[in-house]
């Protein structure tokens, strides 16, 4: 365990894994520097944040960052970025709050990444090793930050991990990680596919012969990803009935183990879909490390109904289902949740561009021909991408594109909001644009 | 069917025959089918780069409409117009090759400076400069008579051109066509008569520098190693490989369906260009791979029958110059795209997107099925 006091620690990103970290190593008597390039009036979780820390707004300076004893990044500045590139070549220890936390955690790690459903995952599999008795803490790249668990009592930590956070880990091990998927994501920050894989790859980095890997057995991506790396793998599969893992045989779920072979109906799951089914089988592998009994894990997932903003249905109007998705954030999730639905099918899409491939959706689009409401700064690139094949509809915010989808769906159709895109060009966060989408639906008669 | 033809004409008009069909079917055949991969392979592409998902197919087809007009006209040009052509079109291209170093003119691209600007097109002189090179061996070679076992009439010159190109393609960081242009000169000055002690010379003296090229560019050593082990290095150098081995392993006998390919999208670098094959072994399958392969190796055989059975030497060489170069080229690049050989930046014939090497190679079928129109004098049918 590393050694804090005394030292000079500078944490560049004042978001919520930054404040968390930067409060952490105060409190371990470390001389703390929160650096940010925004005036302090723009940054949201100061009143958390420890009165002996120091706060500069210089704009991340050579001279606070070359001086540190110890850098520790936000998931939302890249390595490359000058001043850190600097740092390392002074030999200065660049950290995530992730690499950080897990120097001092003691108990198991189960992290959770992939380029699509991976906060439902890391909720699940919450949920399912809380009702099996554990004392679980959940979060990572979904809510509470990692390094929070440090000073808790938990029995298990179950963190969810962007490529961000994994670019800035050295030591992290899991005792189990979870790859669910890979698809084209954040191209707007990796050059190319190859460096957002090798991102993702690092969380098998320092994984020993005794730890565990779940992979998803349909992604060939995925399988290449984890060919070189020595820990134990259960794989699981929607589209093969695998002789060892889980797999699908609809209606059932199939979890077979060398020495034995359990069957569950998967109609007594809560969450829907092809995807979610994935999820489950992705969350009960990752659990199995600690040992509870299948049956009881299936209980518990069961019982799960899945996450706000994530395929959420908000209200059934007039024989018209409105969906909830503003967590779909790329292009991948959009094809998921669409997938999903029965024609015909009213897609509200649009945001700050990330810029993924709008044309990856086509061929979902020529198979569900749904009408498309676009808004935001992305919607001339998506009108560009999808013109040809589907109705569009340019409009200038959420409230005109719920009432001209209001006007516009038939019964029993369905209305999706799953933007593609991140929310920041005219909300703070995907939670705030669900939630006007929400309260607007409700406001309906 | 060309015998039967020969023979039916041989009563008639005994200087003259048929062209040979399968070829001409099969070169239209395969650039058609090359037009609707490049289309597939490229258009997601050309949406994210120049907001046209048409970008690459409009050129591609232009250039197959050009190419198959260039190999209808071309038949019906006596191939011996060629060999009077011979030096000049050797002097030419000579210059071709060495104006791609000229500052303003030449282009490059992925770190290889192979093309020239022309009238809004980039055209890459090596493609041409490989027809006009079997022409200028075929003519020399064939005027030589009985003078070519001899060393320094029938050896030297040949080395020296040899050597002036094979400098002129590596420099511009064209290994591969370097090396195949290499094999088919040795080829044509051994069906021409070269004593085979000569050749086995050269290549005592040509593997040490082969390897010393090697040796000497940093991304060719890279490129030897991804061949070797891809997974020794999976995000940088044995990315594309690894990518093109999934892509066949995706596409498995029959294919994920035309378009419908998973690879193309961000996985594998130049879809449309180098790695084409493996984007239609995804999405066509490996019954269409096998089915591809058969149709090569009939144009070749076929261009090798040709050559046995044409009317004098010249077409007889160039003709054999013809069919190895095309056979050759196809096999590199799928030997590239299925990991067997190292990546040397080579295009397929016919399929991969690019004018220069449409139009040539559509050129140099319409002169081999001119030869095939000729008899040999005095052949006893």
């Amino acid at each position: 365990m590393p050694d804090l006091e005394g030292k000079h620690i500078v944490v560049a990103g004042a978001g919520l894994s930054g404040v968390a970290a930067a409060n952490f190593c105060c409190r371990r008597g470390a001389h703390v520097c929160l650096s940010d390039t925004r005036p302090a009036a723009g940054i949201a979780g100061l009143a958390q944040l420890d009165p002996h820390i120091e706060l500069d707004c210089a704009g991340h300076t050579d001279a606070l960052f070359l001086n540190a004893d110890l850098i520790i990044l936000s998931p939302g500045i890249p390595l490359h970025v000058p001043v850190i590139r600097r740092a390392l070549q002074a030999r200065i220890p660049v950290w995530g709050e992730i690499e950080l936390a897990s120097r001092f955690l003691r108990i198991p790690i189960i992290a959770i990444t992939g380029t699509n459903g991976k906060s439902t995952v890391t909720s699940l599999c919450g949920h399912i090793l809380q009702r099996c008795g554990e004392q679980v803490f959940v979060g990572g790249n979904i809510g509470t930050p990692l390094i929070e668990a440090v000073d808790g009592d938990y029995s298990v930590a179950v963190v969810e991990l962007s490529s961000f956070q994994l670019e800035s880990v050295a030591s992290f091990h899991p005792q189990v990680a979870v790859l669910l998927n890979i698809s084209p994501d954040h191209l707007d920050r990796y050059a190319d596919m190859p460096s957002y894989m090798q991102a993702k790859q690092r969380i098998f980095a320092n994984q020993s012969t005794t730890d565990l890997m779940v992979l998803n057995r349909d992604d060939v991506q995925v399988l290449a990803l984890a060919r070189d790396f020595p820990a134990r793998r259960i794989c699981f599969s929607s589209a093969h009935v695998l002789e060892e893992g889980l797999s699908l045989d609809l209606p059932s779920m199939l979890w077979r183990h060398s020495d034995a072979e359990y069957r569950f109906d998967c109609n007594a799951l809560q969450l829907q879909g092809l995807h979610n089914l994935e999820n489950v089988m992705a969350a009960l592998a990752a659990c199995s490390e600690r040992g509870h009994a299948p049956a009881a894990m299936w209980q518990a997932a069961c019982e799960f109904t899945g996450l706000s903003h994530r395929m959420e249905l908000v209200r059934t109007l007039n024989g018209v289902r409105w969906y909830n998705d503003s967590k779909g954030t790329n292009i991948g999730s959009v094809e998921k949740s669409l997938c999903g639905l029965d024609a015909p099918v009213t897609l509200i899409a649009g945001g700050k561009d990330k810029g993924g491939d709008y044309a990856l959706l086509r061929p979902v689009l020529k198979e569900k021909r749904p009408q498309i409401i676009l808004l935001g700064a992305a919607a001339e690139k998506m009108a560009a991408a999808w013109g040809d094949i589907c109705h569009l509809t340019m409009t200038s915010s959420m409230k005109e594109a719920v009432e001209y989808a209001y006007q516009n769906t038939r019964a029993p159709g369905s209305v999706l909001l799953s933007p593609g895109c991140s929310s920041f060009d005219m909300f703070s966060s995907f939670a705030e644009r669900g939630e006007v989408f929400a309260a607007l639906i409700q406001a309906l008669e | 069917m060309a015998d039967k033809v020969a023979k039916k004409g041989k009563k008639k008009q005994p200087e003259k025959r048929e062209f040979n069909a399968t070829i001409l079917i099969l070169a239209v055949t395969l650039t058609c089918f090359g037009v609707l991969m490049v289309y597939s392979s490229s258009s997601l592409m050309a949406l994210r780069e120049y907001g046209d998902s048409l970008h690459y197919l409009k050129r591609q087809a232009i250039f197959a409409i050009l190419g198959i007009g260039l190999m209808l006209v071309t038949m019906h040009i006596n191939y011996n117009v060629w060999r009077k052509l011979a030096i000049p079109l050797l002097i030419l291209s000579t210059l071709l090759l060495a104006v791609v170093f000229m500052p303003g003119i030449g282009v490059k691209a992925g770190g290889a400076a192979r093309w020239v600007n022309f009238a809004g097109f980039s055209f890459q002189p090596s493609e041409a400069a490989k027809i006009a090179l079997i022409f200028y061996l075929a003519h020399s070679a064939t005027k030589k008579e009985d003078r070519i076992k001899d060393f320094k009439y029938g050896y030297i010159p040949y080395i020296c051109v040899l050597i002036v190109w094979l400098g002129l393609m590596l420099a511009q960081r064209d290994l591969g066509g370097a090396a195949i242009m290499a094999v088919v000169t040795a080829m044509m000055l051994l069906i021409a008569g070269t004593r085979l002690r000569f050749l086995f010379l050269s290549l005592i003296a040509f593997v040490p520098l082969g390897i010393a090229t090697i040796m000497a560019k940093e991304y060719r050593m890279r490129r030897i190693m991804a061949f070797l082990d891809p997974w020794e290095d999976p995000f940088g150098s044995g990315f594309q490989i690894i990518q093109s081995w999934m892509g066949f392993g995706l596409g498995g006998l029959t294919g994920a369906g035309l378009g419908d390919g998973e690879q193309k999208r961000f996985y594998l670098p130049e879809a449309h260009t180098d790695f084409i094959f493996s984007v239609i072994g995804e999405e066509m399958g490996f019954i269409t791979v096998v089915l591809l392969i058969c149709m090569y190796l009939c144009i070749v055989v076929m261009g090798l029958r040709i050559s046995m059975r044409a009317a004098d030497g010249f077409g007889r060489l160039t003709a054999f110059g013809i069919s190895l170069l095309l056979g050759m080229q196809a096999f590199a690049n799928m030997a590239v795209v299925m990991g067997i050989v190292p990546n040397k930046g080579l295009v397929l014939p016919f399929l991969s997107y690019g004018g220069s090497s449409l139009l040539c190679t559509l050129f140099s079928m319409g002169v081999l099925l001119n030869i095939s129109s000729h008899v040999e004098k005095g052949r006893v049918q």
